[in-house]
């Protein structure tokens, strides 16, 4: 469940989309500049997040929100002034500009000539807040309220920590090393990249949304493209489907080889995370013979692919694959039926199969609570030929998500062998054209390494979209990590983060 | 009289000069961990380069009551380890190193930050894990050689057939001083770890050095402790202690950080088991320290 | 021969730059360069044999690595950061979006590259640059280590001979001819 808002001339278009079982339904409200509108907690309790950013970042007034961040999700909370609704400053300045009134000193405010370091923490101290689903009263906002609660420490974890490769800060409440309760702060990530995509064409966008997030490049291109594609009323070649079906699963495995390993070092077992990252480098060496580069490969255009898998390299493509699973075979003792790791990672940030789908949590954090979603089923790209079961697992706690994953690396070779051997035969045609001006607007949904990724694109005839929405899977996921913390302890709380598969890059686009 | 004294002071001279030779086994142990993790590690004398770096740091923060407590902790720990080495009384050197640690955990708990009180906490749970171990190593040893001094465990029969479990403990000592998986807890010589480094948190640039000067003073107490178990055979006492060492490396390897609980339900469970079991054969034996 | 105080001048040079332990931020890129950088402690690449030590504490770092292009909330972060590392020490940037925001450029909240908020010593660029180039990145950036930033000679300008670097590879892994 999402929701995107379209700023217009006159007001707000504002649609929410709702899934479920793969059928799509979206509602659309046309509201008047300062109308506002009522929270969706009280029906769908995962709706916070969506709505905080949308109040946020397109000054959409919703009221009777449960947990209200007050306007500080993303934005600073440092004391630092930040240029107002990012959205509506529709005059095509960049931060730049607008900062530019603000020297760049401001970001590092000055006293008296004394450099003032700002605060970090948005918890006043000695206060706790205890999260709560419970709906506030209208104009109560979770952070004005005071509740303080004796005998609990407040430690800022982040923005930047080791542990976790992006900046987000979690203000995690202590009483004895277990957490009370986790208020999280996001914008270190926030690019807007939402609003620069309204400023290039629909072609100079792919790059830009490729790098949303470097991990899952692959995922955003593929959507992006569909989406645009959905637009122009094209289909694109049978060999280009086939190839970008082989791109994404490569995606997941490494995706998911990089995920296990940052899990192995959070906690402390460093032999497993240098094992899975040397067998990762497996699918780099792939990724750099058949698209020319490690990270982000750029082969996903608009009407299909810019490279190709010859049967030339066939060979070395399958070698490449059968070192991978040689490689995960000698991991599997110690992933799996591993008494040590399972000492650290089961009973860890457990969430319920109700409360997975009452948050709206994707992927394969949803998956290991027991809820069979799993996008490919939709059949895009060449899913529709290859089939697939989803992986699913009951527990719902950081074992049952690592098994997840895990189980899906074997799913994500078979697929990536499959698709390489339909290639034989196909004739050679990467790429159907795309025109330059669209119109029209189109959804579209694939199964990013850590779950649903949806883009939703409107054009009005020209050469630049003029809406590109995109709802990433740890955004909705991030409703999890609330919920799940508390009651963990903080040697669980690095591990409880990352079992969501956490990108940051992703959620603040 | 004379030479007595001048062979006193070479031997505290030579025991204030351990460090050298822990830091090339330092260097050893990385590139060991590197070789078993299939990748290469770093040229020997690294832990020396390091040692080098931090301490000709220029500038730093420099907090009066932290840079106290950290020398106080190098003081106690290289004492401690004089004392061993001329030939002084084992359970004093074994305090003197609990109390060296003892300033440690000060020293990190003087610091405001969040991890580095955590880390205060889990050092404390260190040291409680590894300071009864070793006295029980200590009071093993004596009941062998009938008295707790150093030079007369080195006169005496060699222990090492009378009390082999100790072998155990000595790992758990071993991996316990060089914040080796499981009970790399409280600090750790890696990032990725939820504490941030924990206990030297705020320890920068000299103060650093010193903390890990005091370090390596405890590892080349814990491996002379092991060393002594070949009675005067010192170089049989070096492999003793290079299989600990290698025990202790390998377990590093194969598992991963536990939480303090059960790092300190393992090290009392398998060190202090052990420990006790020694005891108790070196009581069956008859004599020993007690009349 | 050479005197005592040569001598330990030499050993600390050495130590200096044999040692450089990293700290790493990101300024809100895309990723791709830190699990290029996560890539250097791997095996297949493991910057561990040059010292190379990822330590997440700025105050026992020597080498700042940034990634990601500088913007509002991140900038004041990344000062202080930069502010708590202990002289000698050396700032290195990584990919385009460091150098004058890359992709983003433009982008709202993005305020582009990171050199007027920290001073920048070595750029590596890339979208996301290779782990081969980030790592001779960061060993330039340890030969700087040398001497604090007071007393670093100055820098030669666009169209001058670089100077070599002062850090001397091991002999049994060689970076080419630019690097010796």
């Amino acid at each position: 469940m999402t929701a995107s808002t379209i700023l217009q001339a006159d007001g707000r278009r504002v649609l929410y989309h709702f899934e479920r079982d793969d059928r799509l339904r979206h509602l659309e409200l046309q509201l008047a500049p300062d109308e506002a509108v009522p929270s969706l907690g009280s029906v769908y309790p995962g709706a916070f997040m969506v709505e905080n950013e949308m109040k946020e970042l397109h000054g959409l007034p919703i009221t009777d929100l449960a947990i209200d961040y007050g306007g500080r999700l993303f934005r600073d909370f440092d004391g630092i002034e930040s240029p107002g609704p990012q959205l509506a400053a529709d005059d095509g300045r960049s931060a730049r500009e607008v900062a530019g009134a603000l020297r760049l000193d401001a970001c590092v405010p000055a006293v008296e000539g004394r450099e003032v370091r700002p605060r970090t923490s948005r918890v006043p101290q000695g206060r706790a807040m205890l999260t709560t689903l419970a709906p506030l009263t209208d104009g109560e906002s979770i952070l004005a309220a005071p509740r303080p609660v004796p005998g609990t420490t407040v430690v800022p974890f982040g923005p930047q920590h080791p542990v976790l490769a992006e900046p987000i800060q979690l203000e995690l409440t202590l009483r004895d090393e277990v957490v009370v309760d986790v208020v999280p702060g996001l914008g270190y990530v926030h690019r807007g990249i939402e609003v620069a995509s309204e400023q290039r064409t629909f072609s100079e966008d792919l790059p830009l949304l490729e790098r949303i997030c470097g991990i899952c490049s692959v995922a955003h291109a593929v959507a992006y493209a569909q989406a645009v594609e959905a637009i122009a009323g094209v289909e694109i070649p049978r060999r280009a489907r086939l190839l970008r079906t082989f791109w994404f699963e490569l995606t997941r495995i490494h995706s998911h080889l990089l995920w296990l390993g940052l899990a192995a070092d959070a906690i402390g077992f460093e032999a497993l995370f240098q094992s899975c990252w040397r067998i990762r480098e497996r699918v780099l060496d792939l990724f750099d013979l058949t698209a020319g580069n490690r990270v982000i490969l750029g082969v996903v255009a608009l009407g299909g692919v810019r490279r190709d898998v010859p049967l030339s390299m066939q060979p070395a493509v399958s070698e490449a694959l059968d070192d991978v699973e040689r490689g995960l075979a000698e991991l599997a003792p110690f992933v799996v039926g591993n008494e040590a790791t399972a000492l650290r990672l089961a009973g860890v940030a457990r969430i319920a199969r109700d409360e997975a789908v009452s948050l709206g949590l994707v992927g394969p954090t949803a998956r290991a609570s027991g809820v069979p979603a799993d996008v490919r089923t939709s059949g895009y790209a060449a899913h529709d030929e290859l089939s697939l079961e989803p992986v699913v697992e009951e527990a719902g706690d950081a074992l049952a998500r690592t098994v997840v994953r895990w189980r899906e690396l074997f799913d994500s070779l078979r697929l990536c062998r499959e698709a390489v051997d339909r290639l034989r035969g196909l004739p050679w045609q990467l790429a159907v054209s795309v025109p330059t001006r669209l119109r029209g607007e189109a959804t579209s949904r694939v199964e990013a390494p850590r779950g649903e990724l949806f883009y939703y694109i409107v054009a009005d005839g020209g050469t630049h979209p003029s809406r590109v929405r995109v709802r990433t899977p740890t955004f909705a996921n991030l409703a999890a990590v609330v919920r799940m913390l508390p009651g963990t302890q903080l040697a669980a709380v690095p591990v409880g983060l990352l079992s969501i598969d956490p990108c940051l890059s992703c959620t603040e686009r | 009289m004379l030479p007595q004294m001048v062979l006193l002071a070479a031997t505290a001279i030579l025991a204030l000069a351990a460090p050298l030779g822990v830091g090339v086994a330092l260097g050893f142990d990385r590139q060991a961990t590197a070789a078993v993790q299939r990748r290469l590690g770093p040229p020997l004398l690294q832990p020396l380069y390091d040692l080098t770096k931090l301490a000709t740091k220029v500038g730093g923060p420099a907090d009066r009551l932290l840079a106290g407590l950290v020398l106080a902790q190098l003081g106690l720990s290289a004492a401690a380890l004089v004392l061993f080495a001329t030939g002084g009384d084992l359970v004093v050197a074994v305090l003197l190193l609990g109390a060296g640690h003892v300033m440690f955990v000060l020293a990190a708990a003087s610091v405001e930050s969040p991890y580095a009180q955590l880390g205060a906490s889990r050092e404390l749970v260190l040291l409680v894990a590894r300071e009864p171990l070793l006295l029980l190593v200590a009071l093993a040893y004596g009941q062998v050689a009938g008295s707790t001094l150093v030079r007369e465990i080195v006169a005496a029969r060699p222990l090492l057939l009378e009390v082999p479990t100790l072998g155990i403990t000595c790992t758990v000592l071993l991996g316990i001083a060089l914040c080796k998986s499981p009970w790399d807890i409280a600090t750790s010589h890696h990032g990725h770890q939820e504490l941030v480094k924990g206990s030297t948190t705020e320890m920068a640039g000299r103060w650093l050095a010193f903390a890990e000067l005091g370090r390596w003073y405890e590892v080349a107490f814990v491996v002379a402790v092991i060393a002594l178990a070949a009675g005067s055979a010192m170089v049989f006492g070096m492999l003793l202690a290079g299989l600990a060492w290698a025990a202790a490396l390998l377990l590093d390897n194969a598992l991963p950080r536990a939480t303090w609980r059960s790092a300190l339900g393992m090290a009392w469970g398998i060190g202090g088991a052990s420990a006790a079991v020694a005891l108790l054969m070196a009581s069956v034996g008859g004599g020993g320290l007690w009349p | 021969m050479i005197g005592p105080r040569a001598l330990w001048g030499r050993w600390v040079r050495r130590a200096r730059t044999h040692s450089p332990w990293v700290v790493h931020f990101d300024c809100g890129g895309c990723n791709g360069c830190d699990i290029e950088i996560l890539d250097l402690l791997t095996p297949v690449h493991s910057a561990e044999r040059f010292g190379v030590v990822n330590v997440g504490d700025p105050r026992q770092a020597d080498i700042l690595l940034v990634t990601g292009p500088a913007n509002l909330r991140n900038a004041a972060v990344l000062r202080t950061t930069y502010d708590q590392m202990v002289e000698p020490k050396a700032v290195v940037a990584i990919g385009a979006c460091t150098a004058y925001g890359g992709i983003f450029h433009g982008a709202p909240n993005v305020l582009g590259g990171i050199h007027e908020i920290v001073p920048v010593d070595v750029h590596v660029p890339g979208c996301p640059p290779r782990p081969e180039a980030i790592l001779g990145g960061i060993l330039r950036a340890a030969a700087l280590l040398a001497q604090p930033r007071s007393q670093r000679p100055a820098e030669p300008a666009l169209g001058e001979a670089q100077p070599a670097g002062v850090w001397r590879a091991r002999p049994r892994v060689s970076l080419g001819a630019d690097d010796a």
